[in-house]
């Protein structure tokens, strides 16, 4: 009774916080929770001709494809391997990044790096890798040239025609493009740090690297924590188009990703049912993985999600 | 060893002189890498369409021609296109961080009843998708087909934005908005008055999210408003334009011709090139201008007032 | 099926230019062009889409249309002649009562200027206005929501995507129609039971160079358009060789870059595979042609029996990748080739370095275009008619005139006056319209030429061979997208378009090119090859249509990924016992694939086709 009135006094006083969220959580509904009806289809042979409900169900059928294809199972562990490789260095070169281009003293410097290294995002992955193919080549490529030249090897890499170096490729394919784009949030997040803050350690006596490790990063952690779980939950999604661009028939093995995959073997043949299958299965290892590591960060009394 | 880098030469020391050093001299290396593509997108874009299928552009163009851009600007809807995303791109922006901050705020106070539900409410979104199919019909139902509103209404709350304003908000000083509410403020002026000010960082960069977001969509043009010319957008005349020479840079190759007749082609790759000029730089422009909100740090007890 | 768009466009492509279609082959089309997700794939796709429906453009324009029911057209056309304004044009008696149909094309592209003189001319005489959408972005995510939202303009080419909107009942039954026109019902009435459904319907009306008519015949070849290409100064330095096997072509090959390991500074290139995404026929198609088939698609045809089997697997491919895997030893090849991209390939095609390369003609026009404004005619290429001991080569193909099915305009269920619109089709099937579209007017924009046939003036020259110009300022894009009639009217031999007339083909020959097919004793290029084959009506396999994601599909995805998967490493095979233990898993991995589920279906379609 007691309880029940104390809680039904707490949400009196907080109406206006309800009045400020209601209308987004219904909003949320209608245009994110209302359309997954159309996941139906998933367990459907869907044909847009016939609508949800001409089309036959299937029951399983679309998973079981999936789940009985060797190359599935290779494209996840593609997937996986090169989102997480992804996500470990974009993460670290941001963060130095970011932290580096604090300590720069001078503004116009700084200001000219940082807009400077953003630009890269702005370009199509297509031009990036047509770029980074460029480089590797084996035909005068600038990577095998300056490394013959340095005299590491002697005779020029296939860089692109080699199972082992992919991974690596895709990866700083990718910190190369959005490294400066990633650290700007690092960058805002530096500059919300309290000045007192690094008065107060000058004023122990803290070196340059101590301001950085027990001021600074601690200041960003929270957000670094935020942006890495949430990222997690991304890990399927993401490495999509360059080893797109980038692989060919002699790294299929290793170039083949769960979306391509899915392109494969749904769209380009019309099954839209598949792709929706597909999205599904996705859907559910991500929010495993976002509300298991979000736990184990709350565990840890790190800064979690909720 | 160590009292070397205390070494002092006016008020820096030895120490101090080298880290800079050495980080201006990284830093510079990292920026002369990162602007290497965009560099040499502008050099293609600028060279002749046909001499680039040899390959080999790199710093500079190597047989000038403005052609490409011709072809770009001598789009009779550029001008249409041009106003729409930039308001498109205007409201979005302004819209994402007033709704966003504001379920931010709601999100970030600790009292709230069914806090961790409502957050899971809106986390979970981030992770599920229905596909295209069932999304068209949500829109069309809605009647927002071949409508403005196709794109500001459905991308209005992103929830990776919200999270990110949220844990920002929790890492300011509880003092701050007890403070405000023991002076009576209730939640929206706490939210209005105290709050969204020491957030000018995380916000500058929200809104730089949203606008290059939005600024960069052209997908829902095509799914939703492709038979409105009045509605279009440039990124959508740019992927038309970009589609359209993959296919016509081939066909009018003549085929029986000796080559002579050539000199106005385009090909994919330049109009690429100049399409992404063409299409980035207005909105490159928003970056220097959001940069001073996040140079300068933040004195917490300042905005305090 | 995206595939068989591909395979579409390419056959087109090769009918182009008249060049005697030359079927691609068939597995080409991996179906990469899938959905855009996002700017980079969707270029990518776009990308994809492009160069078929580019092919199909050509198709398009060159493609000798072949014969067609003469007796009605040419009545009209000469009825209409009496009357005539505008030089042989006749308005239709509506025209005062202006009508806008929109329709939505597969291809991606670019409306013409509103202020096209032709276009704006046929409004005026018709009070039709077409108003055009290209795609942009990729096309099943386009039509998926166009089907699932009945969101239809009034007309739709959709290529071999028609299917879906068949199935979606999209399109008005056009049967009982098409007879009341009778330009319309010379062009299709003798083909009708092809383009019947198995509903019994007739949906749309094909565009592209498919119909037995009287009205026009198939024009030569005047091109090869497919096949293994090389550079006319190998040929030349071998004395004029006639080359007829895979070991005669490699040994001239061979023999020049010992001799010239350089060519202009830039280090010779033996033979290259480009095998960049959907761009992979090089590598998976030459063993069908080499058995003596056409661009039949991922399957072999036997011609006698009409049974269908695979030639991914059999000793004949054993043998041809084993020989690029000599190739490879000996230098001729390098592995470098499977990792380039399209641009990399063509920027170094265009160094006049390559000797050799088995491709489409449509996809290396740019680099060879390149090469003659450098004035590097030698190094230009040509096809040689490369098949196996014994077979005699099949590159060229003569039209069956047997509609695909893949390239067919529909009506949509929700065009409002589907009669004013065949009407204004039928009107533009009269021989005058035809001729105004695409030539222009005689005197301005063409002339007789001394043996009494066509040939563009310079100046319309140089605007047809610029695609904006040709969009804004001739009848191209209306011609393209309408029926139309193609290859040369059988009345008098008058070629339908530009790329079917023998004097615009000669016009353009550079002195070295005479020389050239001179050193040969021939005219054209495509002499160098077999009389063209007059193909069986199931041809080609790539445009039977496979059931969205039914077993047979995705049979026909994996071929594509597996043979993707294992040709380059057998190609770079250190030894032959490598070879052979690769080939071994090959084997294990393609014989996985439920390749009956393909072939059974695929037999049963070609039956159901040869009995009609």
């Amino acid at each position: 009774m007691n309880k029940r009135q104390k809680t039904l006094k707490k949400l009196a006083g907080q109406k206006v916080l309800f009045f400020m969220i209601i209308p987004c959580m219904i909003y949320t509904f209608i245009f994110s929770y209302y359309p997954l009806s159309g996941w139906i289809m998933a367990f459907q042979n869907y044909k847009p001709a016939k609508g949800y409900s001409g089309s036959t169900f299937v029951g399983m059928d679309q998973f079981m494809f999936l789940f009985k294809d060797v190359e599935f199972w290779r494209s996840v562990r593609n997937t996986l391997a090169m989102s997480l490789l992804n996500l470990v260095f974009s993460f670290v070169f941001a963060i130095v990044f970011a932290l580096l281009l604090n300590e720069i003293k001078s503004l116009g410097l700084k200001r000219i790096t940082q807009t400077v290294s953003y630009l890269p995002h702005f370009l199509s992955w297509i031009i990036v890798c047509s770029l980074v193919s460029n480089m590797l080549s084996t035909n005068d490529g600038m990577i095998n040239n300056f490394l013959m030249g340095i005299g590491l090897i002697d005779k020029p890499v296939l860089w692109l025609g080699e199972q082992k170096y992919f991974w690596w490729v895709t990866t700083f394919s990718n910190v190369w493009k959005e490294t400066g784009w990633n650290s700007i949030i690092y960058i805002a997040a530096i500059s919300g740090i309290d000045q007192a803050l690094y008065e107060a350690a000058e004023l122990d006596g803290a070196s340059r690297f101590q301001k950085m490790w027990h001021v600074t990063l601690p200041g960003i952690k929270s957000t670094i924590v935020v942006l890495l779980i949430m990222n997690l939950g991304w890990v399927l999604n993401a490495s999509f188009e360059v080893p797109y661009i980038l692989g060919s028939g002699l790294l299929q093995d290793v170039s083949q990703t769960i979306d391509i995959f899915v392109l494969k073997y749904g769209m380009s043949i019309g099954n839209y049912s598949l792709a929706t299958a597909a999205g599904i299965f996705k859907s559910v290892i991500s929010l495993a993985l976002v509300f298991g590591t979000n736990a184990i960060a709350n565990k840890l009394g790190e800064s979690s999600l909720m | 060893m160590k009292k070397i880098w205390k070494i002092r030469i006016g008020k820096h020391s030895l120490g101090d002189i080298t880290f800079h050093t050495v980080n201006g001299i990284i830093m510079f290396f990292i920026a002369v890498i990162m602007i290497y593509p965009f560099w040499n997108t502008i050099a293609v874009s600028f060279n002749d369409a046909q001499d680039t299928l040899r390959g080999g552009i790199t710093l500079f163009p190597r047989v000038f021609s403005l052609y490409s851009y011709e072809s770009v600007f001598k789009n009779k809807l550029m001008g249409t296109a041009a106003v729409n995303s930039v308001l498109r791109t205007v409201i979005s922006t302004v819209l994402g961080v007033l709704v966003g901050s504001m379920i931010a705020y709601v999100l970030s106070r600790r009292e709230l009843v069914g806090r961790k539900f409502i957050t899971g409410y809106f986390l979970v979104t981030m992770y599920i998708s229905a596909g295209l199919i069932p999304n068209y019909f949500l829109i069309k139902n809605l009647g927002m087909l071949n409508s403005f509103a196709v794109y500001i209404v459905p991308g209005l709350v992103s929830v990776y934005n919200i999270i990110v304003i949220k844990s920002f908000m929790q890492s300011l000083p509880d003092s701050l908005s007890e403070a405000a509410m023991v002076d009576g403020a209730g939640h929206f002026r706490c939210y209005w008055q105290i709050i969204l000010p020491c957030c000018k960082p995380v916000l500058a960069t929200i809104a730089l999210w949203c606008a290059v977001g939005s600024w960069n969509q052209w997908f829902d043009t095509f799914l939703y408003a492709s038979g409105a010319d009045h509605l279009t957008t440039l990124q959508y005349e740019m992927m038309k334009l970009l589609s359209s020479a993959m296919q016509s840079g081939r066909d009018n190759s003549s085929i029986f011709g000796n080559g002579q007749q050539m000199a106005n082609t385009i090909t994919p790759t330049s109009i690429r090139a100049a399409v992404t000029i063409v299409a980035s730089v207005p909105i490159l422009v928003v970056y220097p201008f959001m940069q001073k909100y996040f140079v300068k740090g933040v004195t917490l007890g300042a905005t305090k007032e | 099926m995206k595939m068989k768009k591909l395979c579409a466009i390419l056959m087109a492509c090769g009918m182009v230019l008249s060049l005697a279609a030359c079927g691609g082959s068939g597995k080409d089309t991996q179906p990469t062009q899938g959905a855009a997700q996002n700017e980079a794939e969707a270029e990518d796709t776009k990308e994809a889409d492009d160069s078929k429906d580019q092919q199909a453009a050509e198709g398009a324009e060159d493609a000798a249309g072949e014969e067609a029911g003469e007796s009605a057209g040419d009545a009209q056309a000469a009825g209409a002649s009496d009357e005539n304004i505008y030089g042989g044009l006749v308005p239709m008696e509506d025209a005062d009562d202006p009508i806008t149909y929109t329709f939505f094309v597969r291809d991606p592209g670019t409306v013409p200027a509103d202020n096209n003189p032709v276009i704006q001319k046929i409004t005026e005489l018709t009070g039709v206005t077409i108003k055009f959408e290209f795609l942009v972005g990729d096309l099943d995510q386009k039509l998926g929501v166009m089907i699932a939202g009945g969101d239809y303009p009034d007309l739709i080419f959709a290529g071999d995507a028609g299917t879906k909107l068949r199935d979606a009942g999209a399109f008005i039954p056009l049967e009982e129609e098409i007879p009341k026109y009778p330009n319309l019902n010379a062009m299709y009435g003798d083909v009708l039971k092809y383009l019947t459904q198995a509903d019994g319907h007739v949906y749309d009306m094909e565009i592209y160079g498919t119909f037995q008519n009287d009205v026009t015949e198939v024009a030569p070849p005047f091109e090869c358009g497919i096949g293994f290409y090389i550079q006319k100064a190998v040929l030349e330095e071998a004395g004029y060789p006639e080359i007829k096997t895979l070991d005669d072509y490699f040994k001239i090959i061979e023999e020049y870059k010992e001799k010239y390991p350089e060519i202009d500074g830039v280090k010779t290139t033996g033979f290259e595979i480009l095998a960049d995404g959907w761009r992979n026929w090089a590598l998976l198609n030459p063993v069908q042609n080499l058995l003596g088939a056409g661009n039949d698609g991922a399957m072999f045809v036997d011609q006698n029996t009409f049974e269908s089997s695979f030639f991914q697997n059999g000793d004949d491919a054993h043998a041809f990748y084993l020989k690029l895997n000599e190739e490879y030893q000996k230098g001729i090849i390098e592995a470098e080739t499977f990792t380039q991209n399209y641009d990399q390939y063509i920027s170094k095609i265009t160094t006049g370095a390559v000797l050799g390369f088995y491709d489409q003609n449509w996809n290396f026009q740019s680099a060879q275009d390149l090469l003659k404004n450098d004035g590097k005619y030698e190094r230009t290429y040509v096809a040689v008619p490369i098949a196996n001991p014994g077979v005699q080569d099949a590159y060229l193909d003569k039209s069956n005139g047997i509609p695909s099915g893949t390239n067919g305009v529909g009506i949509s269920i929700n065009c409002e006056n589907p009669e004013r619109l065949l009407r204004f089709f039928d009107w533009l099937l009269q021989r005058e319209v035809q001729d105004y579209l695409q030539w222009g007017e005689e005197g301005t924009d063409w002339v007789r030429s001394a043996d009494g046939g066509k040939e563009l003036t310079p100046e319309r020259r140089a605007i047809w061979y610029d695609t904006a110009k040709k969009r804004d300022e001739t009848g191209f894009t209306l011609w393209n997208y309408c029926p139309k009639w193609q290859g040369l009217y059988t009345s008098d031999g008058m070629p339908c378009g530009t790329g079917e007339s023998p004097d615009e083909f000669l016009a353009s020959q550079s002195d070295y090119d005479k020389g050239f097919l001179n050193g040969y004793g021939i005219k054209y290029p495509a002499e160098l090859m077999s009389d063209p084959v007059l193909r069986a009506p199931y041809y080609p396999v790539w445009a039977l249509p496979l059931e969205d994601g039914s077993p047979a599909a995705v049979a026909n995805t994996k071929i594509t990924d597996v043979t993707m998967k294992f040709y380059p490493r057998l190609i770079l095979a250190k030894d032959e016992a490598e070879y052979e233990s690769i080939w071994a898993d090959f084997l294990k991995e393609f014989n996985a694939i439920d390749l009956d589920a393909l072939k059974t279906e695929i037999d049963r379609q070609i039956a159901e086709k040869m009995a009609k």
